[in-house]
């Protein structure tokens, strides 16, 4: 009997955020027959409403496949997936890791991009095979061998023979799946030796509890096996294994080279991280996998209730999705403006922006959400060192020596005709170019040196728009670096509002502060006085708008006693203030807080 | 309903031309046919509506419009006679027409007192003759002073004078002159209101759209009406109502109808009424209310008639009452609604409008300061 490990193949998907990876990821589970086609909901495996409507897939789903070979072998192909956004960059390495090779999805009309490069080095970091498709082949502006060409050049991989996809098309699936079972090579590993199994997901179930998705590396896990998280060291017993196809399906055992699921009665997402080794207690495995890290918050922001909403509702509903997502984690705060409410840590801003959409949609809160920050070290005059998130949080200045921010080394990929905006916009938010390649004719990878508080902003956007969606960013951290930064505050009729309170660069704060009062006097609507909007740098007004005031009906003659068109004036008032959040006598409507973190084209 | 007492409105919807401000139901009209004939329709709607009114005391009377004043002394007779023969008038009836400087003649005053006009309402608006152009009024600033005179000698002794601030470039020493002259001019009451620029009006066009003028900022137009109210007290009127100033005593009885929660039956097109216990309003197409009065059917627009439930009336109690410098009663509101004010309402509203809103010796009303934003605050009652 020949090993069973020689009738695995796992492996990911990489492609950048809309080259098609999900719509693939379907036509192969359509193809291996797990899912009859019209029970498949389009992209079966994004299942979270929010990653269908962004076309991006955040939370990982793993699949077990079974696909009959031309050779008359069946072959279980472990699908798994990674997410696509360079917030979750440590995820999908611990995805890729669990695989031994990564099919590398490329959009024959678009070529590689900066978000693809960086998961080709991550799936390289972990010695996968990487296997290049074309997809989109069925549209005419498709160019193949250019990016066939483009493929070798840039990643080094060959690719004169890549199989030539239409996932929404269902052609080449086929010869895709063959050259699956040939070229990704079968796991290896002891499945009598002693357990050793990567973590690379997880999610919590009502009933279940955690759900760790796993990759054997050695040994077996059994139901009723006492586990060790070599990382935490937490132990639990083991109350089920599985696999997924789609749905879970429990199994007796898993081995070496299988992938799977675990249950252990784990209480929260957290205590199971991505990226930690299990084994067993009574035989643990010398050394864990390599590659652990505890993912940390990069992006801070406040949330609150809105008007009307529950403290308790909102504390539930973030309780909720911490014990699902290790990566996001808050603590309670007050504001003076806004009242009893959170401080949450997200890996960037893409993760924010889902985690309070979550909030809106599955919890149907309504929420608000101050401007988001990075975290600065503050470095005191007597020597001690502050870690500072929270702009209401810092220090009188007097007793500052210095405040330094953190730096990201930013990968830019961009058609070469956009390089002139895209080193505008950069150089805009303070980037420093460190170099500047061309990856092709007419691709340019830019690398840069910028401040990880002027990519949260609105650089993604910006870039996005500069480029009409042809650019792309990946991100990492680099270092602290002394800067001259300021809290910048917002007055409301002269009442600071500390929600709208941010940390700029010296040089930003004038364009920020007026882009700001700007913004605000577009969105808070006419009051029955006139509003000032000021931006501050402590006593110092930096920009000044004021809000035109709305008088309609209010010491006007009552028409002949019309009360009911009256009634209907105070309502349509009474309608509008819901939406609005009071400070003092002024008030501003939820989307404010985010509006003002927007980008905007036309400046 | 708590009393037996009603107000009558009469509307008369023409004007010789619309002020360039004006978005009130009128017509641009100088027929005397026409108006004679449409006095002929509400003598009918008056008798259409006799037998509602049986048993109860009509105390106030108002002829606005449009312009009043236009009417013929003969027709305005017949319009009197009418309203005496349907209605049971109260002795002591507040019995009040408007009127337009340019229109009033001496043939008219006599008119009017001999038939029981007993208050009398003047459109003077400003004494500055380039406001009064910007506004398209048909008077200058002599005839005003002049009609005003008129009136008076007449033998008028509860006159009103409205007055306008917060008009496109107006400034604050022309606003306090108009103020100054008119408290000279010693009516027994004055009027002020704030202009609301209205889409669709000549002046909101000249303002937003072709920007011949600046509109007047917000902070000027509340200075405007402190200035005002300051004035007006010194000189002895009582600031009663939002926009009303009179001598002691002569406050408008049919004024304040509309804010005390009593009722009123409006005749004529576009009239509202609150009558029965029901709010509705009359056609405001003029060929409608006329086939409804030719039909012998009351001219009420279906479509407007509201059902307020309980704690709607409720909202509507307060927040016209709060109109009023007294504010209004909690007792009252008990008396009426059976209930207490704040089970209905959250307490919490004194809180969150402090300054803006009192509640001292049972009665609730605005501050000076919340007459400013009085809608923001009335909002949180409906």
């Amino acid at each position: 009997m020949k090993d069973y490990k020689q009738y695995i193949r796992n492996f990911s998907i990489i492609a950048h955020i809309d080259h098609g990876k999900s719509t693939l990821a379907d036509r192969i589970i359509e193809k291996t027959g797990l899912v009859a086609q019209r029970d498949m909901r389009e992209q079966f495996l994004d299942n979270m409403d929010l990653e269908r409507e962004r076309g991006i897939t955040i939370k990982l789903q793993t699949t077990r496949l079974v696909y009959k070979a031309k050779d008359g072998n069946e072959y279980i192909f472990n699908l798994i997936d990674t997410p696509g956004h360079v917030d979750f960059t440590y995820e999908v390495s611990r995805s890729l890791a669990a695989c031994e090779g990564a099919v590398l999805v490329v959009d024959a009309t678009q070529g590689v991009e900066a978000q693809t490069l960086a998961n080709v080095y991550l799936a390289m970091d972990e010695d996968l095979e990487i296997m290049p498709v074309l997809n989109k082949i069925d549209l005419p502006s498709a160019r193949p061998d250019e990016v066939k060409q483009e493929i070798e050049d840039v990643i080094g991989v060959e690719a004169m023979d890549a199989p030539l996809v239409s996932a929404k098309e269902g052609t080449g699936v086929e010869e895709l799946l063959e050259e699956i079972v040939h070229k990704i090579p079968a796991p290896e590993g002891d499945e009598n030796g002693k357990l050793k199994a990567l973590i690379f997901d997880s999610y919590y179930d009502n009933y279940k509890g955690v759900v760790i998705y796993t990759r054997i590396f050695d040994g077996t896990v059994r139901k009723g096996d006492m586990i060790r998280l070599m990382n935490t060291g937490k132990k639990y017993e083991v109350t089920e294994v599985g696999t997924y196809s789609p749905g879970p399906v429990e199994c007796r055992q898993l081995r070496a080279g299988e992938v799977g699921y675990i249950c252990a009665s784990i209480k929260q997402v957290a205590d199971a991280r991505v990226g930690d080794t299990i084994t067993l207690d009574d035989h643990p495995a010398d050394q864990p996998l390599p590659g652990y890290k505890r993912v940390q918050s990069m992006v801070y922001c406040g949330i609150y209730p809105a008007e009307g909403e529950k403290y308790e509702n909102v504390k539930d509903a973030l309780e909720k999705l911490q014990v699902n997502d290790a990566a996001f984690h808050f603590e309670p705060e007050t504001s003076t403006a806004l009242g009893y409410g959170f401080r949450c840590g997200f890996l960037g801003l893409l993760h924010m922006e889902i985690i309070v959409e979550r909030l809106e949609r599955e919890f149907d809160l309504a929420v608000i959400t101050t401007s988001p920050s990075v975290i600065y070290k503050v470095v005191m005059t007597d020597g001690t060192v502050k870690m500072v998130q929270n702009p209401t949080n810092l220090p009188d200045p007097v007793l500052i020596d210095h405040i330094e921010e953190p730096m990201v080394k930013a990968d830019i990929m961009v058609p070469k005709e956009y390089v002139g905006s895209i080193m505008e916009i950069c150089q805009d938010r303070r980037g420093r170019l460190i170099n500047m390649e061309y990856i092709t004719e007419t691709r340019v990878n830019l690398h840069y040196d910028m401040p990880l508080n002027e990519v949260i902003y609105d650089f993604f956007d910006a870039l996005k728009s500069k480029t009409r969606g042809y650019g792309s960013l990946d991100y990492e951290f680099s270092r602290y670096e002394p800067s001259k930064v300021v809290k910048l505050d917002i007055l409301l009729n002269k009442d600071l509002v500390d929600a709208f309170s941010m940390i700029v660069h010296e040089s930003k704060a004038y364009a920020r502060g007026r882009f700001v009062c700007e913004k605000l006097k577009e969105i808070i609507p006419m009051h029955q006085f006139e509003v000032p909007i000021q931006a501050s740098i402590g006593q110092k007004i930096i920009a000044r708008e004021t809000v035109r005031a709305y008088r309609k009906d209010v010491i006007a003659k009552c028409y002949g006693g019309d009360i009911s068109r009256k009634k209907k004036l105070l309502e349509k008032q009474k309608e509008g203030k819901k939406r609005m959040r009071q400070f003092g006598t002024v008030e501003v409507p939820q989307e404010a807080f985010t509006a003002v973190l927007k980008y905007d084209d036309n400046k | 309903m708590t009393t037996n007492n009603l107000g009558l409105y009469i509307h008369i919807p023409f004007c010789k031309q619309k002020c360039k401000y004006c978005d009130f139901l009128s017509f641009p009209c100088s027929s005397e046919q026409v108006y004679r004939e449409y006095v002929t329709a509400l003598c009918m709607e008056m008798a259409s509506r006799k037998e509602d009114c049986e048993g109860r005391t009509v105390d106030s009377v108002f002829i606005g419009g449009g312009t009043p004043s236009l009417i013929a002394p003969e027709d305005f007779r017949r319009m009197m006679d009418s309203i005496k023969e349907n209605f049971d008038l109260a002795e002591d009836a507040e019995i009040t027409i408007e009127t337009n400087p340019n229109s009033i003649t001496q043939q008219k005053l006599d008119a009017y007192l001999a038939n029981g006009i007993n208050r009398i309402s003047i459109g003077i608006q400003s004494f500055d003759n380039h406001i009064l152009q910007r506004l398209g009024r048909l008077h200058d600033k002599n005839e005003a002073f002049q009609k005003i005179q008129m009136v008076r000698k007449s033998g008028f002794t509860n006159i009103n004078i409205d007055l306008m601030f917060g008009i496109p470039e107006q400034s604050m020493k022309t606003w306090l002159d108009t103020i100054r002259q008119g408290i000279f001019l010693g009516p027994q009451h004055i009027s002020l209101y704030s202009l609301q620029l209205e889409k669709g009006t000549p002046l909101y066009k000249e303002v937003y759209e072709d920007k011949m003028f600046a509109p007047t900022p917000e902070i000027i137009d509340r200075e405007m009406y402190h200035e005002a109210i300051t004035l007006l007290k010194q000189a002895g009127y009582v600031h009663y109502e939002i926009s009303n100033t009179a001598f002691p005593g002569k406050e408008s009885k049919h004024n304040m109808k509309y804010w005390s929660y009593e009722e009123y039956l409006g005749l004529g097109p576009g009239a509202s009424s609150f009558f029965g216990g029901q709010r509705f309003k009359n056609h405001e197409k003029m060929n409608r209310y006329i086939d409804a009065i030719k039909k012998r059917v009351v001219p009420v627009d279906e479509r407007s008639v509201e059902h307020y439930t309980d704690r709607e009336e409720m909202g509507i109690y307060v927040f016209t009452g709060l109109r009023k410098k007294e504010g209004i009663s909690l007792d009252d509101f008990r008396r009426r609604f059976e209930v207490d004010l704040f089970t209905v309402y959250d307490p919490a509203i004194l809180k969150r409008h402090k300054g803006l809103i009192n509640l001292y010796n049972n009665q609730l009303y605005l501050t000076d300061a919340g007459m400013d934003v009085s809608n923001t605050v009335m909002a949180e009652f409906v």
